[in-house]
């Protein structure tokens, strides 16, 4: 497949969804944006709780996520809710240079009457999404997909079946021209020199030592040796012996190919290929730094099951572990256990989870679309003042 | 057939249990058979699928997860008690 089904953009890659996303800019609006999104069940709501009173990195990093959420691949318009007019006509102006609509509401321009404002949000938001519903899907290169991996509540299954068959679609999509990028910068540990030896020029190498140094001294601050009964008893009992096994287990979801980006968290993908994003570990706080890095669509493995997913890039839940996929079949899009059961080599499933994560970038949907499960989470980088 | 072992890497020089296995029995492979099991082992846990001299790496994921403290017989589980991580 060398297009797919999508929505093109002005401005960036395609999408695989054209939603509208309500983006409340601060967490004075939390409570209208929710009063908001539950009139319109069809939109993405993405909230930040913080908005004020951040310095620094950390500011930088937060006003750049929600601009990167508000202008995504898989986000059609917006209608922005902000606290005030200097915010959300910044973002307003933002999102309109993209070429898709939006529609600022700030608590400043409605006299701070957040009951008016949020029944004016609603009634935009109703057209809004009509508009936005009417839009036809159209042929657009695959190459424009980026697909993020993650995994969470890991097992035996994870490292062995569900976590190498996401490397494998990671250089299948790679071949085809495409971005994907993996997280986790703690996952990697006792591994990354073999990270370093895969960066494709000694410029990507070096930045990714620098982040990987960078994330140590986080913990190193804070008087935490990540290495200290790592890997764990029920590590061992599973029969991983080794940290740098442990860690390969889950860096098998990159693949084998050579890493063309290291960036930092959130940090925009601008060419195809593999790239490595220094995140925390916390898969809410990870996926939506990959989300709003660019990628469209999240596969997400788990071995015991683990609902969440993102909200504005539909996330396939995949396990290797045939309890989970009996006990959860509403939750899990794709079962890789007849490999965990010896029934077919991991190989034979390859096929399978191409034409799965085709269908859904062409519309089909995801448990986490279904069951409602999406969010997006924007790290904080420091303390408040 | 049922395989009841995977190999995760061409290089690899141990494979990944699929299931429970007996002292003697064989473990199957996509490839063939490996050599008898030189103890019970578990599921997730791995053997040898060749001859590991002491002091020499493990590969497993086309990688180096430790070295053998011990000389590792093919068959033979591979883990805390002949198997060190390289990080210290």
């Amino acid at each position: 497949m060398s297009t797919f089904m999508g929505f093109a953009r002005t401005v960036g890659r395609a999408g695989i969804r054209n939603h509208l996303v309500i983006l409340s800019m601060c967490g004075l609006n939390g409570p209208g944006a929710r009063r908001v999104a539950a009139a319109l069940p069809q939109a993405v709501l993405i909230s930040s709780p913080y908005g004020r009173g951040h310095v620094g990195a950390d500011k930088l990093f937060h006003a750049h996520m929600l601009r990167a959420f508000a202008t995504h691949p898989n986000t059609g318009g917006v209608l922005i809710l902000a606290p005030d007019d200097g915010l959300g006509d910044a973002m307003e102006r933002h999102v309109a240079s993209t070429g898709r609509g939006a529609a600022q509401f700030s608590l400043q321009k409605w006299g701070e009457d957040g009951s008016a404002m949020t029944a004016a949000a609603i009634a935009k938001g109703r057209r809004f999404l009509a508009q936005l519903q009417a839009v036809p899907r159209k042929a657009c290169p695959v190459a424009d997909i980026v697909i993020a991996a993650e995994c969470g509540h890991s097992d035996a299954s994870s490292g062995i079946v569900a976590n190498p068959l996401v490397g494998d679609l990671f250089d299948h999509h790679v071949a085809r021209g495409g971005a994907v990028v993996f997280a986790e910068t703690l996952e990697w540990l006792g591994c990354e020199p073999g990270l370093y030896e895969r960066c494709q020029t000694p410029q990507v190498a070096g930045r990714l030592r620098n982040l990987v140094a960078a994330r140590h001294q986080i913990t190193k601050a804070a008087g935490h040796d990540v290495r200290i009964g790592n890997p764990g008893p029920q590590n061992h009992s599973g029969g991983i012996t080794t940290l740098e096994e442990k860690s390969l287990g889950a860096i098998a979801k990159g693949g084998m190919g050579p890493i063309v980006g290291a960036l930092a968290e959130g940090e925009m993908i601008a060419a195809p290929g593999l790239h490595v994003m220094d995140t925390p570990t916390l898969s809410p706080e990870s996926i939506s730094s990959m989300v709003a890095a660019g990628a469209q669509v999240v596969c997400f493995t788990t071995g015991h099951g683990n609902p969440y997913g993102s909200s504005l890039a539909p996330t396939i839940k995949l396990t290797g572990n045939p309890d989970t996929a009996a006990r959860l079949p509403d939750q899990i899009d794709f079962d890789a256990s007849d490999v965990f059961l010896g029934l077919r080599d991991r190989s034979a499933l390859l096929p399978d989870l191409v034409s799965l994560v085709d269908g859904i970038c062409n519309g089909a949907t995801t448990a986490v679309e279904r069951n409602g499960d999406g969010d997006e989470v924007i790290s904080r980088l420091g303390p408040s003042v | 057939m049922t395989l009841s072992a995977v190999l995760l890497h061409p290089e690899d020089t141990v494979v990944c249990l699929l299931r429970d296995h007996k002292e003697g029995e064989c473990a199957v492979l996509l490839s063939g058979t490996s050599a008898a099991l030189t103890s019970d082992t578990p599921m997730g846990h791995k053997i040898a699928l060749r001859a590991v001299v002491r002091g020499d790496p493990v590969i497993k994921y086309g990688a180096v997860i430790g070295y053998a403290t011990a000389d590792i017989a093919p068959g033979a589980h591979v883990h805390l008690h002949n198997l060190e991580g390289g990080l210290r």
